[in-house]
Parts: C-alpha cells; structure tokens; sequence
C-alpha cells in the first residue's frame, strides 16, 4: 500500500488484534447505522448468490446481497467522462475468446475493498475476467489497478458454484435494524411486520 | 469480530449463462408469442434527472408532459375498507387534497425501506428497465436499484413462500402487446402509490404492461385486497421509452446520510 492507503487501512483496523479480523464494524460503511451495499468488489465476497443475464449490448450481474447490480456494457461504448462515484461503478465488457473481460471505474472512495478494511481511492481500476471452466464452475479473475492505494497493481480469485434449483431471494441491508427502530418510532412499537 | 472471508466456493444461482456467439436472451419481437417492451422506460412530466451521455457531451432528458406525480390517474377513486381507511388517515395527518404527498416521517421510504413493487412506478424521475428473458422478465429500478423477477415459465405462486419487499410474481402475455403480472406476498409495509394507499399481505396486484406505440408503454394496475378496498381498484401511468444511449444510474436509498455524516435512520 502507499503511506495513503496505509493510513486509512489503520484507521479501519484500530484496535483489531488479529490479522484475520474484519475491520471495525464502527466505522464499517457496509453496517449499521450505515447500512450502504457492499459495492464493487466487496460484492464478490458476500456469500450470497448471484445471477447472471446475458442481454443484447449488456450483461446483468444481480447480487442478491444488498441487493446489489451491475451492469456491464458490451455494446462498445467507452466509460462515461467522469462518471459520478456509485458503489458498482461504470463498467464495460468485451469477450476474450470464452472469457467475459470487464472493466469497472468510477467507485466511491469511501466503500471497502473487502471485510479487512482494505481502502482503494476513486482512481481505482477494476477488471474482472469472467470465464466458466466447466458447466457447474464459474472462475472471476480480478485485478485492482489503483497507483493511489497500491505500489502496484494486484489479483485475487473467486470461484462460484453453479445452482441450477436455486431461487435468488431478498436480501435487505440491515433490515431487522432498520425494522425495529421504524416499529418503535413510527408504529409506536404496537405493530410491525 | 468475525474472520475474514476468503476462499470459499460461493453458490451461484444462475438464470442464464453461455458461451459469447449463443445468446440465450428471448426472442422478443422476433418471433411469434413474445410482444416486445424491452428497454428502458421513463416516466414524462416527472421533471426527469439530467443524463449524460457517453460521450459526455450532451445531457439527456426525457420529454415534458402531464401526469400525476405520486399518484396512478384513477377512474374512480379507491374505495377503502375501515381497516384501509385507518391506515391510510394515519399517514395523511393535515393533508387536504387528494394529490397531496404524505409527510416524510410518516414514509417508510424515510426509513430506507424500499417503495414496494408497485409505488415504484410513481413519484418523480425514476426510470426502470425490461430485460425479457425465455423464463423470466426482470424489471430493473433505478430507484435503490431493486429488481423484480417475473416468473415466465407456467409455475404458480409457491406454498410457503415468505412475504417479501417486492413480492413473487408470475407472469405470461397476452396478444399482441402485452405482459401481465400477477403478484402476491408483498411486505404491508409498502405503499401501493406515492399517496399512502395502503394494502395487506393478502393484497393480488394485476399489472399489464402494453406497448401502445413504439415508444410509449402503458402500465396499467388492478388491486385486489378485500381487507383493505371494498372493492377492486384501478390506476395507470404512461411511460416513455429511452434513447440507447439513455443510462440508468446508480441510486442508493439513504446514502445521503452517510455523506453527510448521519445514520441510516434519521430522526423524524
């Protein structure tokens, strides 16, 4: 990391004992009070599923953590000019022979790179390859390109299993939190759901 | 605290993935049985959001026009139950008029609980996406960034399916424009419009999708909830369709807070 990343990588870890640990769930943006979607990358490490649509021009990638989406352009268009900082980003794709390559700017600065409390800057750069190796295996490739946080560009690998029976269902950030103190304040905590 | 997640094998639930060259996307419009309302659709009159294009040399903005702002354009207005009537005064408190929007302590939507399937279609520049697969319609919100799923392959609504925010539905089309969307399960918390119409987790929702012009797609809602209306109800809105180049931008409920300082749960 540079001294950039370093300081606010210490800032999330104050405190955290083992190097194994998440980051400091006080000032973790993804819990509460602040409840925001885990965001681009972080999303590849939410263990919950995710879905896959293949459109003309796009590919829709649907987290049910968040829940969260990302749309990917293959169409040919470039990134937007300065594309407002959101938590997936702007991305655009092209196939690489069976490989999905993607490429996402555009992040907000202040989401985690993961659970640790890696920090990244709104320079980051992120490419995902996307490529399924046999029918149940699904292989990302990802690769941080950040020269504000990081000396020099980085990877890391997730794999996803196939659920042919599976159903993406809800998932709503904090909402048992969010649930409670809306029963207490506005319902009077005489009714919820 | 808990460990760092690194390594596992995540479960994937796939609804449809190829190899590029095989598009498994349904033929809509391009063969017979699939009228086509794919694209992006945005509401007129909304006062919609300036865009930018990819080139980033121009803004783009859907047309001016009428319309309600919060409300469906009813033919007769609902007729509620006292159970409905008691919910809804309870979110109204000092309004007059029927278009009034209820205060925002009284509005989960406050709360960063989502609008609900149906109060996604009113209120202010919000456009949604179609995306027509061979088994499933999704329709994708800017708003929050919500997805509804529309079941597409004959299956009903599952025994024991949890109430959820936005619901299950299923769907098939009608010829020759149009998709209907019958939903049930939806979370009571949510509003059926931008004024406060309440329903119950018993509530049926019929809504009809259909391209009336190229550009112009007709949503029409029926609500069936015998605990809350004495009898079923109608309302409906016009969208617009969007140029490609149109882009759907993130929005996350809420965020506003964190930049500014504050929780996720601001005080009423």
């Amino acid at each position: 990391m540079t001294p950039w990343a370093e300081e606010r990588y210490k800032a999330a870890r104050q405190g955290v004992m083992d190097p194994l640990d998440q980051g400091r769930e006080d000032v973790d943006p993804m819990l509460y009070p602040y409840c925001m979607p885990p965001g681009m990358p972080r999303i590849h490490l939410r263990g919950q599923a995710m879905e896959i649509i293949q459109a003309p021009g796009r590919v829709y990638l649907l987290f049910e953590a968040g829940p969260s989406m990302m749309r990917i352009h293959t169409d040919g268009r470039k990134h937007l000019n300065n594309p407002p900082p959101s938590f997936m980003g702007d991305t655009i794709g092209w196939w690489d022979g069976d490989t999905l390559v993607t490429e996402t700017i555009g992040l907000h600065d202040w989401a985690w790179l993961d659970s640790a409390g890696h920090p990244h800057s709104s320079a980051l750069r992120v490419e995902q390859r996307i490529r399924r190796p046999n029918h149940e295996t699904l292989e990302i490739g990802l690769l941080f390109d950040d020269p504000k946080a990081y000396t020099r560009p980085w990877t890391a690998k997730r794999n996803y299993r196939l659920r042919p029976d599976w159903e993406v269902l809800e998932y709503l950030i904090c909402e048992d939190t969010v649930r409670e103190n809306y029963t207490q304040e506005v319902l009077g905590g005489s009714e919820g759901p | 605290m808990g460990k760092i997640v690194s390594g596992f094998v995540l479960a994937l639930a796939v609804s449809i993935f190829s190899l590029p060259g095989v598009s498994q996307t349904a033929n809509a419009g391009e063969s017979k049985g699939i009228p086509d309302i794919s694209g992006v659709w945005d509401r007129p009159g909304a006062g919609n959001l300036a865009r930018i294009s990819p080139t980033g040399s121009e803004a783009l903005s859907s047309s001016g026009g009428g319309g309600g702002y919060s409300n469906f354009i009813v033919d007769e207005r609902p007729s509620m139950t006292a159970w409905g009537k008691e919910r809804y005064d309870a979110v109204r408190v000092g309004l007059k008029d029927y278009d009034d929007q209820p205060p925002d302590a009284l509005d989960h939507e406050r709360y960063c609980y989502p609008r609900g399937p149906t109060r996604m279609f009113t209120g202010g520049a919000w456009p949604f996406e179609i995306r027509q697969m061979s088994d499933v319609v999704f329709l994708l919100f800017e708003r929050d960034h919500w997805v509804r799923r529309v079941h597409m392959d004959g299956r009903g609504h599952p025994e024991g399916y949890p109430v959820t925010w936005m619901g299950h539905a299923i769907g098939k089309y009608e010829q020759p424009d149009t998709l209907v969307v019958d939903t049930v399960l939806v979370n009571d918390i949510t509003w059926i419009d931008g004024l406060g119409h309440p329903h119950s987790e018993d509530a049926h929702f019929l809504e009809r999708f259909r391209r009336v012009g190229h550009d112009q797609l007709e949503y029409t809602i029926r609500v069936d909830d015998p605990k809350a209306y004495t009898k079923p109800w109608t309302g409906k809105r016009m969208f617009e369709l969007m140029p490609k180049s149109f882009e759907i931008m993130e929005h996350v409920i809420c965020e506003e807070n964190l930049e500014i300082g504050a929780t996720r749960n601001p005080q009423p």
